[in-house]
């Protein structure tokens, strides 16, 4: 492992608002707020916009250092390298307010740096970001909890970090959000994600090279691929299907390698793929020496089944064993479950 | 009567500039004199679909607006996709921003997102 290098891990920003002044005349919410003020707060969290999307649902920016989306009454950033993400918490508040939504429930959440030491305060400790992320929510917010979800055995340790407050203990998110964390990326497939030598072309047409060279367009078919490929090497995409987002971003260098993929889907479409199929297309194109996989239930029922078909699937196809799975309830945001694994041994 | 001279009159000056053209088609028949006109024209005619509250729309403007200076030859339509409905169906603009590049009528490329250099190519 490297001394030092880009840290691909990001923290994760989930702020929801109550849709009470969403109306048939006005559906847009939050993607009232001016695109110069939503720049303003990216600007502040140390991250620019590369490239966007919108559809009748929702916005999609890819950034310098990960992704942004604006849906009516939500917004989810996620940001690696040693952005300051908490910073936008309160002008977001703000801005929502401009348009007549108030926030409804805040999750922040991250797995574990692989450069601890190299992210600025409050992000050394999880103690500091809770603090700070509680400093910056509205006092009235009753359900509160942080939780820090450690397998025993995994070597490095690779903790799953949680919190989340909200002011109903009902979840009002229909989506499941999956998280996949996956480093020591196979060798060669992380090649797919450096830029070609006396590549005439520009960030997006080698965008568009390392979507279909490493299979990510076959994740899911339906989706439009928003995509960039930075330079000497990296790359970040989201996919818009309907509603359903999904975001990729890829840290390719050996030694600190890392790819995130994320999803909202509901568990019982079958129009938009099993779950289990997509985590495994997802994680096939990596074929990482580790992966962890974060399932948020929220207002969906915790399904036992759909756990087992994840794991089944994942050691069917890739040869990837489950060690450890923890699960944990967040009232107001709904049930984590947190599996790790790695390849079984040949 | 089909000269592009008719709808230029429309260009509001905050998108217009020396070199470059951008015609903000307000209604259905302002759409239909342009898009006749440049068919029977050699010139390269950009539609650009966007909408009132597309977010990636105005993170990609500026760009678009350098964009236009540089290729005084092309004409751009802005097209509001709320606005005109129909022509956005036509076009299949379900994902914003989208530029539509057509020539005699035809569509010839498409590039879709706020892509500034997909768009220069």
């Amino acid at each position: 492992m490297a001394v030092s290098g880009f840290e691909g891990f990001e923290k994760r920003l989930e702020l929801r608002f109550f849709n009470d002044s969403i109306t048939n005349n006005n559906p847009m919410g939050l993607r009232l707020i001016d695109f110069e003020s939503l720049d303003q707060v990216l600007n502040e969290v140390q991250c620019t916009v590369v490239s966007a999307v919108a559809n009748h649902s929702f916005d999609a920016y890819v950034l310098s250092e990960s992704s942004l989306f604006v849906y009516p009454t939500k917004i989810i950033i996620k940001t690696c390298g040693t952005t300051q993400l908490l910073k936008s918490i309160r002008p977001l508040i703000h801005l929502a307010r401009n348009v007549n939504l108030t926030l409804r429930a805040c999750r922040y959440s991250r797995g574990s740096f692989i450069f601890p030491n190299s992210q600025p305060f409050p992000y050394t400790s999880f103690e500091d970001e809770v603090v700070i992320v509680e400093e910056s929510l509205p006092k009235s917010f009753r359900y509160r909890k942080a939780s820090v979800m450690t397998p025993s055995n995994s070597n490095p340790s690779r903790a799953w970090h949680v919190f989340t407050a909200s002011a109903d203990v009902e979840p009002d998110e229909t989506l499941v959000v999956v998280e996949v964390c996956m480093t020591e990326l196979d060798r060669v497939n992380a090649r797919s994600f450096f830029r070609r030598k006396g590549d005439e072309g520009n960030s997006d047409s080698a965008g568009k090279e390392m979507t279909r060279l490493s299979g990510i367009d076959m994740i899911n078919a339906n989706a439009f691929i928003c995509d960039f490929a930075f330079d000497p090497c990296g790359y970040s995409m989201n996919g818009v299907d309907g509603d359903r987002y999904s975001t990729i971003h890829v840290t390719p260098e050996d030694g600190f390698s890392y790819a995130s993929f994320e999803c909202g889907l509901s568990l019982y479409d079958g129009g938009h793929g099993d779950i289990a199929e997509v985590l495994a297309r997802a994680i096939d194109v990596f074929r990482p020496g580790c992966a962890s996989i974060a399932t948020t239930y929220n207002g969906e029922d915790y399904d036992h089944e759909v756990t087992k078909r994840v794991e089944r699937v994942l050691a069917k196809k890739l040869g990837l064993k489950c060690r450890s799975r923890l699960m944990d309830e967040f009232p107001g945001s709904g049930t984590v479950v947190y599996q790790s694994f790695t390849p079984r041994r040949k | 009567m089909g000269s592009n001279v008719s709808s230029v009159h429309d260009v509001p000056s905050s998108v217009e500039n020396k070199n470059g053209l951008v015609v903000e088609i307000e209604s259905r028949r302002q759409w239909r004199s342009v898009f006749d006109s440049m068919k029977v024209s050699n010139k390269l005619l950009v539609i650009d679909f966007t909408a009132a509250w597309c977010g990636p729309c105005k993170a990609m403007e500026p760009r678009v607006k350098e964009i236009v200076s540089r290729y005084p030859e092309a004409v751009f339509a802005r097209v509001d996709v709320d606005k005109l409905m129909d022509v956005a169906g036509t076009y299949r603009a379900n994902t914003l921003p989208a530029f539509v590049f057509m020539k005699r009528g035809e569509e010839i490329d498409r590039v879709v997102g706020a892509k500034p250099d997909e768009l220069q190519n």
